[in-house]
């Protein structure tokens, strides 16, 4: 079993933690805990980036679709990975909303381990964690960082009205 | 193109909650990853993240303080290539992007 610990800014990480929990025996995420209390393995997070196929996800971010796809059918010999941000540095605040650099960054294994294990694998999960832990990755739970219009609310709002 | 500025203009779309509805899926570097955490339910938890630089600066002007934040972010197919890709501005396909914020903290 696999136990996440979420803490969204760096306030409620003192205060509160949202947990998720992780059963391998049927594949699914629940935020119940699960009554089989088997070994236990603990991450703290501030985010989880996202789920993918080691192959899926390295081509993803070369973005070859051909590749992509090929991944795809790989799916059940490789397994998922779950991609956590772990170190994270305050870098900005806009209006009380609050942006994040992600430093650190891990690769968890979601299935069970049964033995089998490729040698190839961490060479791609090294590659991974390089390409989260390189600093360029950036983000806030309350700000839409993704979206341009925002340039509008701020100068109409505060500037404008200022000069007025 | 005419889509693009009518997209971004909408009013208050800006203060409604951050969701994985309202992004643009353009410039969020983790779209493709979060697609099974958002059929589940569990889209909270995880952040849509944009690959790019942030920094915010405190600058003084006719004896007013003001706040700069700089934000740039790269597509998230085509990173990098922006001298080469500039003829593509016309068919509203936009590499990468920067943009300024500035206001008074008084």
């Amino acid at each position: 079993m696999l136990e996440v610990q979420i803490s969204k800014t760096l306030q409620q990480q003192q205060q509160q933690k949202e947990k998720i929990y992780y059963s391998f025996e049927s594949n699914s995420w629940s935020r119940k805990p699960p009554p089989s209390t088997q070994e236990l393995k603990v991450y703290e997070c501030f985010t989880i980036i996202g789920i993918s196929n080691l192959l899926q996800g390295i081509f993803r971010i070369h973005s070859l679709l051909f590749f992509e796809l090929l991944g795809s059918l790989f799916d059940c010999l490789i397994g998922k990975y779950l991609l956590i941000a772990t170190g994270v540095q305050f870098v900005a605040e806009i209006q009380g909303n609050e942006v994040f650099r992600i430093l650190k960054g891990e690769v968890v294994k979601l299935f069970q381990e049964n033995g089998l294990r490729n040698v190839e694998d961490e060479y791609f999960i090294t590659l991974l964690e390089w390409v989260i832990s390189s600093g360029s990755l950036y983000y806030s739970y309350t700000y839409n960082l993704t979206k341009s219009s925002s340039i509008s609310f701020f100068l109409s709002s505060v500037i404008f009205s200022k000069l007025n | 193109m005419k889509n693009l500025v009518q997209q971004q203009n909408q009013g208050g779309e800006f203060l409604k909650p951050l969701t994985w509805k309202n992004i643009q899926e353009n410039y969020c570097w983790n779209h493709f990853l979060s697609l099974e955490l958002n059929d589940i339910g569990l889209g909270e938890f995880c952040a849509p993240i944009i690959c790019g630089f942030v920094s915010q600066q405190i600058v003084s002007i006719k004896n007013e303080i003001y706040k700069i934040i700089l934000i740039s972010r790269r597509h998230k197919n085509r990173a990098g290539y922006q001298l080469l890709l500039l003829l593509l501005f016309i068919t509203s396909f936009i590499p990468n992007s920067f943009f300024f914020i500035l206001y008074n903290i008084n």
